[in-house]
């Protein structure tokens, strides 16, 4: 194998694992503070599930990224294209927008959301805005989504 | 690595606790419900008070038997705010006045007999009471701590022994002792709580030493050196009526507190609702938890709060078996959030 599909390899690999990570650490944050409020009132279950699965989307997000470069250099087809070392610095880089954006808004995004737990939990009503503060955590993941995606639309071989 | 960093996770143990927590504090009983308490004629009280506290009392209107059942409830409370809390100085801190209150017990016992110790205060404390008792008379130092021990053993030694001396000395050892954790601590919550909890202390103590025709030397022997008024400010303002007395503190929130009495009742009648009002100073100050999305300051808030109305409780239940009025009552009962 040489250095460029290395890199390019490592960078599918980068853009799973932090954004996954970043899932994993906001839903477990988020998911916490739910099991809490639910041992006083676990009729709340229907109203918490969906802030809970709010901060899941940048491990997708991360999936989808490292799928699609996987794609790109041929490995899902068993096609290997042949990159120089600068090629797959380029896919390295393009990983990284998703990467790094999931992790940090992920965990961020879990802290909003089992905040928003503690607002249901007291005011009942109030689920649309504990929604839409999460939701506002989101789009930089989205952003950071959508970079990686053009420069992947638009890098050739 | 990045992620496990301590300010990067900021307290995220918490997360359980203070959703547990803001899901509690909806059942915490409002204005409302004391009302409602305060007002029920005699034959629907018993009922009525099961289901606004959900304390049960199978049915028997035994006014001792709801009180035991209250203390038992809220010893329940304590013991889970204690499994919330991971740091041990502060587990530790929140059974500490307990510590104390069952010290006292057993030095009244040892000086005066027939002195039952409550069961709760025992089960509520760091140690309960045959292991303190044990403890303080095999001299283990080292488990009791420096100051609780040196407490008993100044107490033990002293000739001539009122329950007022007691009580003094083992407040002072209590709050000596508080003070130092709360050092090693460093909650700036925590720690401006205890402070004010001292202020409202020594300005009730001197408000009813005046009121009680007492010495203005007396303050001394009373008077904590943990809060934020000097001892002289209220020597200066033990001579004068609440607006004076408000006047002297004028540097301090609980002054405007003061200045808001209402005038009208005799000096007993104003000292008693000045106590009502810091005492809900106090409680808004613990409102101010709700800033806190992660930490240990919304666990403690609720567990105070809900010592502020467990006090309620018991005045409400004592006050009615009594037969007292109502309105009278409503003087003593104090407020709470939700």
């Amino acid at each position: 194998m040489n250095s460029g599909l290395f890199l390019a390899i490592a960078g599918a690999a980068i853009a799973v694992s932090l954004a996954g990570t970043g899932s994993a650490k906001g839903i477990g944050f988020v998911a916490t503070a739910a099991a809490g409020a639910m041992s006083e009132d676990p009729k709340k279950f229907g109203k918490f599930i969906l802030l809970v699965a709010l901060p899941g989307t940048q491990g997708i997000y991360g999936f989808v990224m490292g799928f699609l470069t996987l794609q790109k250099i041929g490995l899902v087809t068993g096609q290997l294209v042949s990159l120089t070392l600068w090629q797959g610095l380029e896919v390295l880089f393009m990983n990284l927008p998703i990467a790094i954006a999931g992790l940090f808004s992920a965990i961020h995004q879990g802290k909003v959301c089992a905040a928003g737990v503690n607002l249901i939990s007291k005011q009942e009503g109030e689920m649309g805005k504990a929604l839409v503060m999460g939701v506002l955590v989101e789009f930089y993941a989205v952003l950071g989504l959508l970079v990686s995606i053009f420069i992947w639309m638009f890098l050739t071989f | 690595m990045l992620t496990y960093s301590p300010e990067f996770v900021e307290n995220s143990e918490y997360a359980y606790a203070v959703a547990r927590i803001r899901a509690l504090e909806t059942k915490l009983i409002d204005g409302a419900g004391y009302n409602s308490l305060i007002t029920a004629p005699m034959d629907r009280f018993h009922p009525l008070f099961t289901e606004i506290t959900g304390i049960r009392n199978n049915g028997s209107p035994d006014v001792h038997l709801l009180l035991k059942n209250l203390e038992e409830s809220f010893t329940g409370h304590l013991y889970m705010i204690k499994s919330f809390i991971l740091e041990d100085e502060i587990k530790r801190l929140i059974s500490l006045e307990y510590d104390y209150e069952l010290l006292k017990f057993i030095i009244k016992e040892e000086k005066f007999q027939n002195i039952s110790i409550p069961y709760e205060l025992s089960s509520r404390s760091n140690y309960s009471y045959p292991v303190l008792r044990s403890m303080l008379d095999f001299g283990h130092v080292l488990d009791t701590g420096e100051i609780m021990y040196n407490a008993y053993l100044s107490l033990k030694n002293t000739k001539v022994l009122t329950g007022n001396i007691i009580d003094n000395e083992c407040d002072y050892s209590y709050y000596t002792e508080l003070f130092q954790i709360l050092f090693e601590y460093n909650n700036a919550f925590v720690t401006d709580f205890f402070v004010r909890k001292v202020d409202i202390r020594n300005i009730r103590t001197t408000l009813r030493l005046k009121i009680r025709g007492e010495k203005r030397t007396s303050i001394r022997d009373r008077f904590l050196p943990f809060g934020s008024i000097d001892i002289k400010f209220l020597e200066q303002g033990f001579d004068h009526n609440l607006e004076g007395f408000a006047a002297m503190i004028v540097f301090s929130p609980f002054s405007m507190i003061l200045r808001n009495v209402d005038k009208k009742g005799d000096e007993e009648n104003q000292v008693v609702q000045a106590e009502k009002l810091l005492e809900e100073d106090l409680v808004q100050y613990l409102k101010e938890s709700i800033f806190v999305t992660f930490g240990i300051e919304p666990v403690l808030a609720y567990l105070w709060v809900k010592e502020v109305e467990v006090k309620n409780l018991r005045i409400i239940l004592q006050a009615k078996a009594a037969g007292i009025l109502p309105e009278e009552i409503k003087r003593y009962v104090r407020g709470l959030y939700g």
